[in-house]
């Protein structure tokens, strides 16, 4: 969580950009949730919660960004594992080129502004 | 105690969840559900079963269940006017030509505040609301026959037969004409919950 998320642009700008972390998190492997929640919601990460990660990784799903398997365990039950598909990673990298612009664009505005 | 502490912890961390997801549409609310349940799960199979505090530590860092509803989006729907409109309109919206009637169901089956028992309620009791009530009642009256006793002091006297007999009919009366008010009361009361 980061310090003073109740700041309504953070608040916002993390709700914007969150799911695409998400996604990130998905590209190198196919995840299950309970390893996704505990990598993002580590303290100092960008989920309010680690239980928020469950209602994302459903919207992402709903929008074939992500699809899952069930796989077995060795240690307990079976558990569901998410991957990104062709459209998800796509929207990955348009978001990617996007943030990259984004985030040149308020450094300039800054620097300039000081 | 023991076990049923853990247990306890998440049974009611769980009933707090479904209650704040109770708004979202049922595959969205399921898949939620299964995962947090999983979760918790997971987190707690490394502790000893009576670990209270590892429980809450688990129950903890998962978040609070409005924080996991809010990212859901459950509760939105409050703000749309809508579902705040659907219950007059299957209740009144028959007598502007039915087509209010029609709007209201419309907006019943298309939004996710209502189950499908809600839905079927609201569609069935009764078509086209306390229009169709009207329609019912007129077509009674019209099948009970009256004869006129011609006029007695200047004034037509009739007497009317069929229909229903009196504390029957007034019975069944009052069941049609409050049941959908009754049912109207219900969709709001559970679109204020949602």
């Amino acid at each position: 969580m980061i310090p003073g998320a109740d700041s309504n642009w953070e608040a916002q700008l993390r709700r914007g950009v969150v799911e695409y972390c998400v996604l990130a998190a998905l590209r190198s492997r196919e995840r299950y949730g309970f390893e996704l929640a505990r990598s993002l919601g580590a303290p100092g990460g960008l989920l309010m919660g680690e239980g928020t990660v469950y209602p994302l990784l459903a919207r992402l799903r709903q929008r074939r960004w992500v699809e899952t398997t069930w796989r077995e365990s060795e240690d307990g039950p079976p558990r569901r594992y998410y991957r990104l598909t062709e459209q998800g990673t796509q929207a990955l990298e348009a978001f990617e080129r996007g943030w990259t612009q984004f985030r040149s664009a308020v450094d300039r505005a800054l620097e300039e502004g000081g | 105690m023991g076990k049923a502490k853990r247990d306890e912890l998440t049974r009611d961390y769980l009933r707090e969840l479904d209650r704040r997801l109770a708004s979202l549409p049922r595959g969205r609310r399921r898949q939620i559900r299964e995962e947090v349940e999983a979760h918790i799960e997971e987190g707690c199979r490394q502790l000893a079963p009576d670990d209270e505090a590892g429980t809450r530590q688990v129950l903890e860092q998962l978040g609070d269940p409005e924080e996991i509803a809010r990212e859901a989006g459950a509760g939105l729907q409050r703000r749309t006017w809508p579902e705040a409109l659907a219950p007059l309109l299957l209740l009144l919206g028959g007598f502007i030509l039915y087509v209010g009637w029609f709007a209201g169901v419309a907006i019943l089956w298309g939004s996710p505040v209502w189950r499908l028992r809600d839905k079927l309620l609201g569609t069935l009791i009764f078509p086209f609301g306390l229009a169709g009530v009207e329609l019912l009642l007129v077509a009674g009256l019209a099948r009970s026959s009256c004869t006129g006793y011609g006029p007695v002091g200047g004034r037509m006297i009739t007497h009317c037969t069929g229909g229903l007999a009196e504390p029957l009919g007034l019975a069944i009366l009052f069941i049609l004409i409050v049941a959908p008010i009754l049912v109207a009361i219900h969709l709001d009361r559970v679109r204020r919950r949602a």
